[in-house]
C-alpha cells in the first residue's frame, strides 16, 4: 500500500482529522474495495468464461447474433446446451453478465486502482516537468487517433508492410513519451499505469466501435457506377416509383418493422403490407423439386418459386455465409383494405435484379426485400477487376480493383487502385477488396467501414506494448541480478 | 572420473553431431546405375509452388501410405521416387505394390480385402471394388460433415487416397491417337482433366507463364513435333525405366536437365536440388530422436552423476537446437513464407521456441529444469507436426487474404511464440509438481526458483500474446476493417492473454502463491491446446454424431491428463514425499505476495 493514510484505522485518524474528510475516507475505502484484486481476477474469470461461451455457441448462430447478445450487451442468458454435443438434449440455461458489464467493471476496477494505490511519487519541478511531458504525450496520441498525420485521400501504394509500421511508430513515439512521463511521476510503477492507460484505451474503442461503427459493402459491376453501400447484416423493403424518369424515388422499409403478422401502414406508400411470414433467413425451391410443399404465393416470381425457412447461418461455419431473408406478403388497397394478392419477396430474388411489379393507378411501383442500403454523396465507377489465382489451383492469390472515385461535393474526382490488404481510405470511410463473384469475374465487392476511432487500437497497442516491456523489463533485469542468490 | 565427467558432456555433443551429419549426406547414385536421385531432382508445379519431384514423391506416398518409402516385390525398402516412376511410366510393379493403407475393418470389407499386418495394399488386389467404393464415397460426401460416422470418413479418406493414385496416373498417361480425327476425343478428354489439380511438369515456353501438364505437352508434341521437345524427352525418361535399360534412362535424363537449366533460373534449380537435400535429410525425424535421449539424460541425472549427465543434456539439446533452427531456415528458404503457416509450421516453432526457452533457462538455473522441459516439449511438438504432416504437402501456399508475409510473419509469429511462453510455464509447473509430489528432491530454494522461472515465463507469455493478438486484430482492421471480430479464433488468442493476466493479478494480490501460480499455469496448457486446437474442432467437432475426430480425442485426453495433474498439484502438503523439506506452515504467516512492481 503507497499511501500511508490506507494503513491506519479510521477511527484513529478522525480524533485530529475535521469531520468532512471522513467522508472522503469513506470514499477512499469504497474505492480500495472497487480497486482490488480480487475483484479484478474474478473479473478475469467472469470474462474468460464467457468469451469461452460466445465461442462455443458460435456453432449455432451467426456471429453477429452472438456479439450482440453476448459481448455487446449487459446481461446475457447462456443455454447449458451450448456445452454439450447437439445430440444429447439439454435443457435450461443461466443468467451471466455480458460484455459490457465485464468491461464496464473492469473499467471502473482499473480505474479505482489507479486513484488509490497508483499515486504520484514526484514532487516539485519533477511533477510539473512530469505533467508537462504526460500533457504533451496525451495530445500527441489524440492527434494520431484523430488522423491529423493522414491524407484525405489515401489509396496506398506500398506495401503493408510500411504502411502499417508507419501506424505503430506514430503510436510507439506518442507511447515512448508517455513512458517518459509516467516515469518521471510514477517512478517504478511507470510501466504499469502506461499499459493500464493503454488498456483502457481498448476498452473504450471497443465500446465505441460497437456504438457508432458501420459496416457495408459495394458491389460493382466493371463499367458501372454506385453511389450506395448496402448492409448484409439487415434487409430492407424498397418501393421504387420509377415515374420520374431522372430520379427514382425510393421508400424503405427496416428490417425490425417486417415481422410475421405486421401490418406496414405507411403515408408514404401507396399501399399497405400485410407481412403475412418473414424468415430471417431462408432458401428458395422449385416446386418440382418439392412437390407436397404449399406455395402461399398468388401473383408474382413467387407463383414459380417457394421459399424455405432456414436456420440462422453459423459463426463456426468455415464457409460462413450471409443470412438472406425471404417474406410472403399481401399488398392491400389503401383506402378499401382489399388484397392485391400474396407475393413472395426474397433477398434471392433481388439479387437477379428482379422486382415484384404492382399496380396502382396509372404507376407501376417496383418492390424489393434487398440488403439495407445508405446512399453516399460520393459514387465509385469500376474501371478494371483483376483476380489472380496460385498456378494450377483455384487459390486466390490476389485481388485488384481499379477504380474511379468521385465526389462532386468535394471536388474529388481521381483514380485509385484497392487491393488485398491495400485498402483506400476516404472521407472517413475504408474501402476494402473484400470478394469477387465467383460466377461473373467482372465483378468485385468492396468493404466499406465508417469507423472513426480505427486508428485506436494501433495506439493502444504501443502503448500498452511498452508499458508491458518497461514493467517486465525492470523485473527481467532483477531477475538476470538474482540468480546468483537463488 | 574427474577428467571423465568433464568430457562426457563434450563425448555425448560430437557423437551426436557426427550421427547428424552422417545423415546430412546426399543421397547419390552409382554411376553404373539409373540416377533416380538426379530425376528426383526434376521441377513441377503442384499445389502452386514449383517443387522437385521427390517432394511430390514423398508426399504422395505419405497420403496414400502413411510412409515415405515402401517395399518392393522383393521386399527391400525403396525410396519413394521409386514409386512414383513406377506409377507414372505405369510398371507393372506399381500395380503390385503393397502401398495403400486401409485400417478400418468395414471399409476392408467393402473392398473385399482381408487384414493383414501392416495393413498395406495393391491397387491390384481391390481394383474390381473401385466402383463400389465410388458408390460409397459419393454417398458418404452428400452427407453434411457434421452427419458423417467413422466409416463414412475413412472412406472419404481412401477415397481420396485412390483419387490421387488416379489423378497421378492420368496425368503421365501418354496418348495414343489413331488418326488425326482423334486429337478431338482426346483434346476433349485432356480438357476434362485439366479441371482436376494435376502436377504440372512442363515449363512455359519462352514469353510465357503458365506451365502445363506433361499430358498436354505429350498432346502438342504429336500435332507439331518441333515444340515438343520436353514432353518426348520425358516420355524417353519413363520409356527407359520401364525397359529398365540404364544408359537410356541416364542419357535421356542428362539432356531433360540440360532443357531445365535453360528454362528455369538457376537459383530456382539450386532450389530444388536443396528442397531434394531437405526432404532426405528429414532433420524433423532426426531432432525427435536426440530429444528423447536427451529426455533420457535429463533423468538418470536425478539418480546420480548429477552435474555431468545435466551438462551433456544441455549440450545434446543444443546441438540438436542448430540442427532444428537450420530446418526452420530451410523451410522459409524453400517456401518463400515465414516460419508459420499453418498448424504444422507451428508446431515446429513452438517446439523451437520452447527448446530455446529451455537452454535459457537451464543457463541461468542449472538445476536440469530447463532441460527437461526443453527436451519434452521439443519431441512433442515434433511429433505432433507428424501427424499434422498427413495431409500432404506442409509448404502449401497461402490463401490470399492470409497471402501478407508481413503479418505472418509479425502477428503469427508473436502470438506463436505466446502459445510457446505459456505452455512452457505449464510443463515447467508440471515438472514441480511431479517433484514435489513424487519425488524428495524438491525443498524450499527449488520451490522459490521453480516459481521466479513459472513467474518470469508467464509474463513473457503475457505480453507475446497481448501484442500478438492485437496484431492479428491490426490485420484484421488493415485487411477488411474490423478491429475485433469475435470469431473463435480471435477468442481463443484473447483467452490466453486474459488467462494469463489473471495468473499474474491472483499472484500480486497474494491470492495465489507458487504452489497455486504452478496448478494454474498447468491449467495454462489446456486454455493454450484450446487455442491452438480446440478452436478448429468447433465447427465440425459438435455437430457431430457419435464420431471424434482424432485431433479431438488427443486435445480431450490431452485436457484430462492436465486436471489430474492440477488435482494432484492440490493435494495436502503433508502428502507430498517432499513434504519433510517444508516446515509445517504457520497459518497467521503473511502471505509472499510479490509486490506488484
Amino acid at each position: 500500500m503507497t499511501r500511508s493514510a490506507a494503513n491506519n484505522p479510521a477511527g484513529a485518524k478522525a480524533i485530529d482529522e475535521p469531520q468532512p474528510l471522513a467522508v472522503s475516507e469513506m470514499v477512499f475505502q469504497g474505492l480500495k474495495t472497487l480497486a482490488s484484486l480480487k475483484l479484478t481476477v474474478v473479473l478475469f474469470a467472469l470474462s474468460i468464461f464467457l468469451v469461452f461461451a460466445g465461442t462455443l455457441v458460435q456453432v449455432d448462430k451467426g456471429i453477429w447474433t452472438v456479439v450482440d447478445e453476448y459481448f455487446r450487451c449487459y446481461f446475457t442468458w447462456i443455454d447449458f446446451q451450448i456445452f454439450f454435443p447437439r445430440s444429447m438434449e439439454i435443457p435450461g440455461g443461466f443468467w451471466f453478465p455480458g460484455g459490457w458489464l465485464i468491461g464496464g467493471l473492469l473499467l471502473v476496477n482499473i480505474l479505482a486502482a489507479h486513484a488509490v494505490r497508483f499515486t504520484i511519487k514526484a514532487r516539485g519541478q519533477r511533477l510539473t516537468i512530469g505533467l508537462v511531458v504526460l500533457a504533451i504525450g496525451i495530445i500527441l496520441t489524440g492527434l494520431v487517433i484523430a488522423g491529423v498525420f493522414q491524407q484525405d485521400v489515401a489509396a496506398t501504394e506500398d506495401a503493408a508492410f510500411w504502411r502499417v509500421l508507419l501506424r505503430l511508430i506514430k503510436g510507439g513515439v506518442a507511447a515512448g513519451v508517455l513512458l517518459a512521463g509516467c516515469m518521471m511521476l510514477f517512478n517504478k510503477r511507470a510501466g504499469i499505469v502506461l499499459l493500464h492507460a493503454g488498456i483502457i484505451l481498448m476498452l473504450l474503442s471497443e465500446l465505441v466501435t460497437g456504438l457508432y461503427a458501420v459496416e457495408g459493402q459495394m458491389r460493382i459491376k466493371e463499367g458501372q457506377t454506385v453511389n450506395y453501400v448496402y448492409h448484409t447484416k439487415d434487409f430492407e423493403l424498397a418501393v421504387i416509383d420509377p415515374s420520374d424518369t431522372e430520379w427514382n424515388n425510393v421508400t424503405a422499409i427496416d428490417e425490425n418493422a417486417l415481422s410475421t403478422g405486421a401490418l406496414i401502414n405507411d403515408e408514404r406508400l401507396p399501399f399497405d403490407i400485410q407481412v403475412d411470414q418473414y424468415m430471417p433467413n431462408s432458401t428458395l425451391v422449385r416446386p418440382t423439386q418439392a412437390p407436397n410443399l404449399p406455395n402461399p404465393a398468388t401473383a408474382g416470381t413467387g407463383r414459380e418459386i417457394i421459399a424455405v425457412e432456414q436456420p440462422e447461418a453459423s459463426g463456426a461455419d468455415p464457409n460462413q455465409s450471409v443470412d438472406v431473408a425471404s417474406a410472403y406478403v399481401t399488398f392491400l388497397n389503401k383506402d378499401t383494405g382489399e388484397p392485391m394478392g400474396k407475393y413472395l419477396l426474397s433477398g434471392w430474388i433481388s439479387f437477379q435484379d428482379i422486382p415484384q411489379r404492382i399496380t396502382v393507378g396509372d404507376t407501376t411501383y417496383l418492390v424489393y426485400l434487398r440488403f439495407a442500403r445508405t446512399y453516399k454523396p460520393y459514387s465509385v465507377h469500376l474501371i478494371d477487376f483483376r483476380h489472380e489465382t496460385y498456378m494450377g489451383t483455384n487459390k486466390p492469390k490476389d485481388f485488384s480493383a481499379h477504380v474511379r472515385l468521385l465526389d462532386p461535393s468535394r471536388g474529388v474526382d481521381r483514380e485509385v487502385r484497392i487491393w488485398m490488404n491495400n485498402p483506400l481510405r476516404y472521407a472517413g470511410e475504408t474501402f476494402y477488396q473484400s470478394s469477387f463473384d465467383p460466377d461473373d469475374p467482372t465483378v468485385t465487392v468492396l468493404q466499406v467501414v465508417k469507423n472513426a476511432g480505427w486508428m485506436v487500437p494501433y495506439v493502444a497497442c504501443m502503448i500498452v506494448a511498452t508499458g508491458m516491456c518497461a514493467h517486465f523489463g525492470m523485473y527481467l533485469v532483477s531477475f538476470l541480478r538474482k540468480r546468483g542468490t537463488a | 572420473m574427474k577428467s571423465f565427467a568433464k568430457f562426457f558432456p563434450v563425448i555425448v555433443a560430437v557423437l551426436a553431431g557426427v550421427w547428424l551429419m552422417s545423415k546430412a549426406a546426399p543421397p547419390s547414385d552409382a554411376p553404373t546405375e539409373m540416377q533416380v536421385n538426379e530425376f528426383g531432382q526434376l521441377p513441377l508445379v503442384y499445389q502452386g509452388r514449383v517443387k522437385p519431384f521427390d517432394t511430390l514423391a514423398r508426399n504422395s506416398l505419405v497420403i496414400i501410405s502413411d510412409r515415405q518409402t515402401w517395399k518392393d516385390s522383393n521386399g527391400k525398402r525403396q525410396p519413394a521416387i521409386t514409386w512414383l516412376l513406377n506409377v507414372i511410366a505405369q510398371t507393372p510393379e506399381a500395380r503390385t505394390a503393397k502401398v495403400f493403407r486401409v485400417e478400418n475393418p468395414q471399409v476392408l470389407e467393402v473392398m473385399g480385402l482381408e487384414p493383414r499386418s501392416g495393413f498395406r495394399y495393391a491397387i491390384d488386389e481391390f481394383t474390381p471394388k473401385i466402383a463400389e467404393l465410388d458408390k460409397q464415397a459419393n454417398r458418404a460426401r452428400a452427407l453434411e460433415p457434421g452427419q458423417r460416422d467413422a466409416f463414412d470418413a475413412h472412406i472419404l479418406e481412401f477415397a481420396d487416397q485412390v483419387h490421387l493414385y488416379t489423378l497421378l496416373v492420368e496425368a503421365f498417361r501418354i496418348p495414343v491417337l489413331q488418326g488425326q480425327q482423334d486429337v478431338q476425343r482426346v483434346m476433349a478428354h485432356l480438357q476434362r482433366l485439366e479441371r482436376f489439380p494435376l502436377p504440372l511438369v512442363i515449363p512455359p515456353d519462352e514469353g510465357q507463364d503458365k506451365w502445363k501438364p506433361f499430358m498436354r505437352g505429350a498432346v502438342e508434341s504429336m500435332v507439331m513435333p518441333e515444340g515438343g521437345e520436353v514432353a518426348q524427352t520425358f516420355s524417353d525418361i519413363l520409356g527407359a525405366w520401364i525397359n529398365k535399360d540404364t544408359g537410356a534412362f541416364n542419357a535421356a535424363l542428362g539432356k531433360y536437365q540440360a532443357m531445365m537449366r535453360l528454362k528455369l533460373p538457376p537459383d530456382q534449380m539450386s532450389k530444388l536440388g536443396f528442397e531434394t537435400f531437405f526432404n532426405h535429410f528429414e532433420p524433423f525425424y532426426h531432432c525427435a530422436v536426440l530429444y528423447v535421449f536427451a529426455f533420457l539424460l535429463g533423468c538418470f541425472a536425478w539418480l546420480g552423476f548429477t552435474k555431468p549427465l545435466n551438462r551433456a543434456a544441455f549440450w545434446l539439446i543444443a546441438v540438436t537446437l542448430v540442427v532444428h533452427t537450420f530446418a526452420l531456415g530451410a523451410r522459409i528458404y524453400i517456401s518463400g513464407y515465414p516460419p508459420v503457416t499453418n498448424l504444422y509450421s507451428s508446431a515446429i516453432f513452438i517446439g523451437w521456441g520452447c527448446v530455446i526457452l529451455g537452454l535459457i533457462i537451464e543457463w541461468k538455473f542449472p538445476i536440469g529444469v530447463g532441460n527437461l522441459v526443453a527436451a519434452v516439449t521439443g519431441f512433442l511438438t515434433l511429433l505432433i507436426a507428424h501427424f499434422l504432416a498427413g495431409d500432404g504437402d506442409t509448404m502449401e501456399m497461402m490463401q490470399a487474404v492470409l497471402d501478407t508475409k508481413f503479418w505472418l510473419a509479425t502477428h503469427v509469429t508473436t502470438v506463436t511464440l505466446g502459445y510457446t511462453a505459456t505452455y512452457f510455464a505449464g510443463f515447467l509447473a508440471l515438472i514441480y509438481i511431479l517433484r514435489g509430489v513424487f519425488t524428495r528432491s524438491l525443498d524450499k530454494p527449488t520451490e522459490k526458483m521453480f516459481g521466479r522461472m513459472i513467474y518470469g515465463v508467464i509474463c513473457f507469455g503475457l505480453l507475446l500474446s497481448f501484442v500478438g493478438t492485437v496484431l492479428g486484430g491490426l490485420w484484421a482492421d488493415d485487411s477488411w476493417g474490423r478491429f475485433w471480430g469475435w470469431d473463435p479464433k480471435e477468442n481463443g488468442a484473447l483467452i490466453i492473454v486474459l488467462w494469463n493476466a489473471l495468473v499474474l493479478h491472483a499472484r500480486w494480490g497474494g491470492m495465489i502463491k507458487i504452489r497455486g501460480m504452478a496448478v494454474l499455469a498447468i491449467a495454462g496448457n489446456i486454455v493454450t491446446s484450446w487455442s491452438w486446437f480446440g478452436v478448429n474442432q468447433l465447427g465440425i467437432g459438435l455437430h457431430s454424431y457419435g464420431f471424434i475426430s482424432s485431433v479431438a480425442f488427443w486435445l480431450t485426453m490431452f485436457v484430462l491428463s492436465q486436471v489430474v495433474m492440477m488435482i494432484v498439484g492440490m493435494l495436502p502438503r503433508q502428502w507430498w514425499a517432499s513434504s519433510g523439506n517444508f516446515e509445517p506452515r504457520d497459518p497467521r504467516s503473511t502471505p509472499d505476495a510479490l509486490p506488484a512492481t
